[in-house]
């Protein structure tokens, strides 16, 4: 097979912004997981639920999907606050086994409530059928929207957390919780914010998946487990991490189906986080020298 | 007490189990042998859970074990038991392998379950990818056929065997251990526990268990295939059910598996019951199955059957708490007889060395030019002071002087980046912190940390343990230690129902039960009134009459100017000054350091 | 286990105690005395297929053409060798699990006590639900399409769908046939399949196929996992590079849409797309791809838009069951209605109820196509030494249109097909 440069541009490209997408769903797994130590396995389900909701809309006429995807997230922004009040403010104080069951559990009730109500079938939206070229590379507009979107939250989620009073504020009272609280953070209301941003990043997630790939409601453990992985790889203490990280694996994944295949690409990926967590445990892109 | 609420339980279990043979169905026997093999994996992964790691690929080790059944029946000539004791040799070198490397690596937490997840996941990929393999279609175990009898009868004993060495090791040393490794590790090192050797036997067992499970259930299913033998779905039910029984419990995996069936046959009867129509019915059975999930986190942490023996225990009443107050006096009765003499147990090991003329007064301690800086930031430099036998010895100075430090350097946590620290003429420095318990050094910590789930006494049980093998040599070294500080009374009430006065005297039996030569005290007496720290320095004083030398950190002026035979102060890292209290209440330097208002006041050791 | 008996002109009694030895569980056998002891009201016929789970759209399928026959025959007076008993299904949902199946289809043989097993309509619990049978000499008819499922040298299992190596081996004998009449050159060819059971075997066939046709140069063959494929254009992408002329895919309906859309965006222009059962026919297929999932070919054993070249009986059958459901009768539907015809023309076979006596029944029955109007698939059915019906045949379809059309055989096809497929560009 020749690997003339349109082939590798194309697996670089389409990689790459495949990556970003997953970076997109695993950012808001890496958020909570970072400021309110929370496992969140429902993360998945959250996603799946707005890409529904887009799909709705979509269909039906009422909106063209980015747009009901502007809506999508402030609302998700909101639940996210509500859910922190309600469901998750216990959470954090639970020990591992513990959340990994009740976020489980929470993942199989949205999961399987939009199964109950959408059914099981596969949906897609038709693509606008617009594309990039250049150099022998086909793009997908959609692709390309979405890599951009998903990038562009990640460079704004970090200036927020490095830049911004409330940003810091949050940084803070995931580093050393108590101390945030002896220096006068309201760390429940912090809490609060990055469940809801994290909600909101679901919400775009979500968004931009469906309009670049086809769904149902199963999707929502393969993206449970897929942001879990992500963040394990790219180490839990920084939310940028997590999005290079999928960006690292979606182009992982996009090599090893060119070279090999796809089934033998995602044996090699989790091989290769597997030597990393040994080689590097606390995650390959972290700050800390040690765990 | 457990044992009486169990025991009769366990006979008519396993009386039941043996009739089955003779009632079932051949659907009925397979059906109990599976869920009875769910019950024994799920004991497995319960000696994982007991060192606090939670495993999401245990399903990597099933499959080991069923593959290698599997490949070993089709290509090895039909021999089960060959192929079974195969897989679970695999499975723990494959266990041994990957434990020994995330341990040395220090992973922890969600790290330590993404790794088993991704471990499992590698190896269904694997399996779904190689021909010799089956890739997906799997192994057929073809012309198998076994009584179902036979399958169940080694099912069931499977079960019971694990059972019961669950609750042998629970009340063996190992179990102890790893009780205290998963409550604490920094603490469980510090009293002469090797955390590594002790987790990786856990993981090993249940590793080669697992796979015992694995090869069962190839031979029960005569089928080996990537989905159902490396899937996630299985790591996921083995903690779900352990944990809805009650993880590290005895038989709460069992139970909890058993509930776990019995709740998915009960939401599928239900579902018939209301016939939605089939996609319907399945969707809301998975809802409700999700919701009854979330609640038993929230209704049931600690699992059903801990839910269970307490309710048995309180359901009990009166007699429950006449228990506890009639052990007292019993204990106090019979405690002149029973409660060692302290002195004369903890001396003779002191009483011996002191008489040798020689050793008084020969340096017990070193610390040699030690340095240490964590990522630019020095904490010590050049720090040199001695400690002689018998003595107490204050260490002293300001916030973020290196006192802590210093302590983590001798106790082992951290190595000294330059300089020594030798203990007894050997060197110290080198050593891990369980090797450090085992020369004589003990150590308690600034923030009380006692293992809450264990009773006063097991705290000091798990001390004892460094220096004797046996259970019940242990046991009584501890009951001594905690009657030198007058907890002998308080023996079998959970560690956590202590005042933090009796806290601090649970860290210093559990320190004593080493049988040191050498404590390090930091910050025993922060949070105590004055009548408490007074009662806490008299208890120091008379266990320094038995022997015992001691390293003091101290913020009160006063208790450690009282105590201290001679004081070492540091600032930023140095030693600043050194000598007897008087001297350093005095010295301007020293004054200086502190910006001199307490220290001024202070008075004078009564010991000089 | 006792040996088989000839048990035809056997008096009732003797059939009970057989039945109760048989089923092991004395209560079980205790309960269902009294109906054996009477005239013999009710066949009990086991149904095991999955109704949840990833192979449920199937299993409902399967069930509705099960129960269809059996209401026909049960309304025109029940098996009248039998002295008009009526068949009674017993159904058992194997959730698309392969421990459920086995455990599922004991539990009909023994506490049930069913005389013979339809199902399982998936092939990972058919392959374990047959072992099951097999042990217990339960005769037992399935619709799954495995290869393998035959291969294993079982005694009491049949096949009566059409199963891969037909269907496979059927596409690239039609793909060499449109060399010759099309004039259509194919010099590389590609296998792209999804990595489980189905996707796997269909890819072994394939191979084998090409290999045995030896012109061709097999440049790939691509597995990938269905359920985390997001999306297709690296594959595509590495199609395009080998400049292949044919792709024989084996998908499922999410993963095949992907790469139609894939194929389309980085416009991959084949000679032919060739799917043995799989994505294509799967009503979800077609209704997210419009258009773009014109020209690509399937084989399979039944398709909906066969019912109007039907023979008149078979026609009638077809239209009974789109009416009573609601729904066109989908490939599996239409196997399931062949098996319990199979299934029904073996009960009026014998004279009692006997296990041994139906697998024999079964083993020798010959029904074609028009003469029993409750099978349906071309051509009939009569089982090959594997057990295989070797009346089957697999028939070719091609999306023309957004329908799914036969264009082979001819006297079934009413379309010709279009091979090659246009170029993206050059499509409306």
């Amino acid at each position: 097979m020749e690997y003339s440069p349109s082939v590798l541009g194309q697996m670089l490209f389409t990689g790459a912004l495949m990556g970003s997408i997953y970076g997109a769903v695993a950012m808001g797994f890496s958020l909570i997981f970072g400021v309110a130590k929370i496992v969140n396995f429902a993360h998945g389900g959250v996603v799946v639920w707005v890409m529904y909701g887009v799909l709705l809309a979509a269909r039906s006429g009422v909106a063209h999907p980015y747009v009901a995807g502007l809506v999508a997230i402030p609302l998700c922004y909101w639940i996210g606050h509500g859910v922190q009040r309600t469901l998750m403010a216990r959470v954090s104080a639970m020990s591992d086994d513990m959340q990994i069951i009740y976020t489980f559990g929470l993942l199989l009730v949205l999961t399987y409530m939009a199964q109950f109500f959408f059914g099981p079938d596969v949906h897609y939206l038709p693509t606008s059928g617009r594309s990039v070229e250049f150099g022998g590379v086909v793009l997908q507009a959609e692709t390309i929207i979405a890599g951009a979107l998903a990038l562009g939250s990640a460079l704004a989620l970090h200036a927020f957390l490095s830049r911004t009073w409330l940003g810091k504020a949050i940084r803070a009272s995931a580093d050393n919780r108590r101390g945030a609280m002896l220096i006068g953070l309201d760390v429940t209301r912090l809490s609060r914010v990055a469940m809801a941003l994290s909600f909101a990043l679901a919400a775009l997630a979500g968004t931009i998946l469906i309009t670049v790939t086809t769904f149902y409601p199963l999707r929502a453990f393969e993206l449970a487990v897929l942001a879990f992985v992500i963040v394990v790889l790219g180490g839990m203490d920084n939310v940028f991490a997590s999005f290079v990280a999928g960006v690292l694996i979606g182009m992982l994944e996009a090599l090893g189906t060119l070279i090999f295949s796809p089934s033998i690409a995602q044996m090699a990926i989790y091989a290769l986080i597997f030597a990393v967590l040994l080689v590097r445990p606390q995650g390959l892109l972290s700050r800390q020298a040690t765990k | 007490m457990k044992s009486t609420f169990w025991l009769p339980l366990l006979v008519v279990f396993t009386l039941m189990a043996a009739s089955v043979p003779f009632w079932g169905s051949g659907y009925s026997i397979n059906l109990l042998t599976q869920i009875f093999l769910f019950g024994f994996l799920a004991a497995a992964w319960n000696f994982m859970a007991l060192t606090g790691l939670v495993s999401l690929g245990h399903a990597a080790f099933f499959g080991v074990g069923g593959y290698a059944t599997a490949w070993i029946y089709l290509n090895g000539g039909a021999n089960l038991v060959v192929g079974a004791l195969t897989g679970m040799a695999l499975a723990m070198f494959l266990a041994f392998v990957v434990y020994w490397m995330a341990f040395r690596s220090g992973l922890r937490g969600i790290y330590f379950s993404g790794l088993t997840l991704v471990l499992a996941e590698a190896l269904r990929f694997a399996a779904i990818n190689t021909p010799a393999l089956g890739r997906s279609q799997g192994l057929e175990l073809v012309s198998l056929h076994l009584p179902p009898y036979l399958l169940y009868g080694l099912t069931v004993a499977l079960l019971l065997l694990t059972v019961a060495g669950t609750w042998w090791l629970l009340r063996s040393p190992l179990g102890y251990r790893l009780q205290a490794v998963r409550e604490n590790e920094g603490a469980a090192e510090a009293l002469g526990v090797h955390t590594f050797r002790v987790k990786l036997a856990a993981t090993l067992l249940s590793a080669g268990l697992v796979a015992i499970g694995g090869a069962l259930h190839a031979v029960l299913l005569r089928f080996v295939e990537p989905e159902s033998d490396f899937g996630l779905s299985l790591s996921l039910n083995l903690l779900l059910g352990t944990f809805l029984g009650g993880t590290g419990t005895v038989l709460g995996p069992p139970i909890g598996i058993l509930v776990l069936f019995g709740l998915r046959e009960g939401i599928a009867r239900l579902g018939e019951l209301l016939a939605l129509g089939s996609s319907g019915i399945y969707a809301l059975q998975q809802v409700l199955y999700g919701a009854v999930l979330m609640l038993v986190v929230v209704a049931l942490p600690d699992g059903l059957v801990t839910r269970v023996q307490r309710w048995w225990i309180t359901s009990r009443g009166a007699s429950a708490q006449t228990r506890p107050a009639a052990a007292s006096p019993d204990s106090s009765r019979a405690a002149p007889a029973v409660r060692p003499a302290p002195p004369a147990a903890m001396s003779p090991q002191a009483r011996l060395r002191d008489d040798s003329p020689s050793a008084a007064n020969t340096p017990y301690l070193e610390v040699i030019d030690v340095s240490r800086s964590f990522r630019g930031i020095t904490a010590l430099t050049n720090v040199s002071f001695e400690l002689c036998r018998g003595e107490i010895l204050g260490l002293i100075g300001p916030n973020g002087a290196g006192k802590t430090t210093m302590f983590n350097v001798i106790s082992g946590i951290f190595p000294a980046q330059r300089g020594e620290v030798r203990f007894k003429g050997e060197r110290l420095s080198a050593l891990a912190p369980h090797q450090v318990c085992h020369r004589g050094v003990a150590r308690t910590f600034q923030i009380v940390q006692p293992f809450a789930a264990l009773t006063v006494l097991e705290n000091a049980l798990i001390g004892a343990l460094a220096r004797h093998a046996r259970i019940a040599e242990a046991r009584e070294a501890a009951l001594a230690a905690l009657a030198q500080v007058d907890l002998h009374a308080k023996r079998d009430l959970p560690a956590t129902s202590l005042t933090l006065q009796d806290r601090k005297m649970l860290e210093f039996a559990r320190a004593l039960a080493t049988g040191p030569e050498l404590i390090l005290l930091d910050e025993v007496m922060a949070g105590l009134n004055e009548s408490e720290k007074s009662q806490i320095a008299d208890k120091i004083l008379e266990i320094r009459d038995t022997g015992v030398s001691f390293l003091l950190v101290e913020h009160n002026m006063r208790a450690v100017m009282q105590l201290s035979d001679r004081i070492v102060v540091l600032d930023h890292g140095k030693v600043v000054a050194t000598g007897l209290p008087s001297e350093i209440a005095h010295d301007p330097g020293v004054i200086s350091v502190y910006l001199g208002r307490s220290l001024a006041h202070a008075p004078v050791s009564r010991a000089a | 286990m006792q040996k088989d008996q000839d048990s035809i002109g056997q008096n009732d009694r003797q059939n009970i105690r057989r039945a109760v030895l048989k089923g092991g569980a004395v209560a079980a056998g205790a309960a269902f005395v009294p109906q054996f002891a009477k005239a013999a009201t009710e066949i009990p016929i086991g149904v095991v297929v999955g109704l949840t789970g990833a192979a449920a759209d199937y299993g409902r399928d399967a069930l509705r053409a099960f129960q269809l026959v059996a209401d026909r025959v049960n309304r025109s007076g029940g098996i009248k060798s039998l002295g008009g008993a009526t068949i009674k299904l017993l159904v058992a949902d194997h959730q698309s699990d392969l421990r459920v199946a086995s455990s599922e289809t004991e539990r009909l043989i023994t506490r049930e006590n069913v005389l013979g097993i339809l199902g399982w309509a998936a092939s990972g619990p058919a392959r374990v639900g047959s072992e099951v049978s097999e042990r217990y000499q339960v005769a037992s008819i399935d619709t799954s399409v495995d290869y393998k499922l035959t291969e294993r040298g079982l005694k009491y299992f049949y096949r009566a769908a059409i199963n891969t190596r037909q269907t496979c081996e059927r596409g690239v004998e039609f793909v060499q046939e449109m060399e010759k009449t099309q004039g259509a050159a194919v010099r590389r060819v590609a296998i792209v399949h999804e990595d489980l059971a189905y996707g796997t075997g269909a890819g072994d066939l394939f191979k084998a196929a090409i290999e045995r046709v030896g012109r061709w140069q097999l440049v790939d063959r691509v597995a990938y996992t269905a359920a985390k494929l997001t999306e297709a254009s690296g594959i595509v992408n590495k199609l395009k590079a080998q400049n292949v002329d044919v792709v024989f895919q084996a998908s499922y309906p999410a993963d095949g849409i992907l790469i139609q859309r894939a194929m389309k965006q980085l416009r991959l222009n084949l000679v032919a797309n060739v799917h043995p059962a799989g994505a294509p026919p799967n009503l979800q297929y077609v209704g997210n791809l419009k258009d773009d999932a014109n020209y690509v070919i399937t084989t399979l054993g039944w398709t909906p838009s066969m019912a109007e070249k039907l023979p008149a009986g078979a026609k009638a059958t077809v239209d009974e069951y789109t009416k009573r459901h609601n729904v066109a009768v989908q490939d599996q539907a239409g196997y399931s209605l062949s098996a319990a015809a199979a299934m029904v023309a073996a009960l009026s076979q014998i004279s009692s109820l006997d296990r041994a006596a139906l697998w024999q029944a079964i083993d020798k029955i010959d029904v074609t196509f028009g003469q029993d109007p409750n099978v349906i698939i071309p051509f009939g059915i009569k089982w090959d030494e594997k057990h295989d019906n070797s009346k089957a045949q697999p028939v070719v379809t091609q999306i023309l249109g957004q329908q799914l059309a036969v264009v082979s055989p001819k006297e079934l096809a009413s379309h010709a097909p279009v091979v090659p497929a246009p170029a993206w560009d050059k499509r409306g």
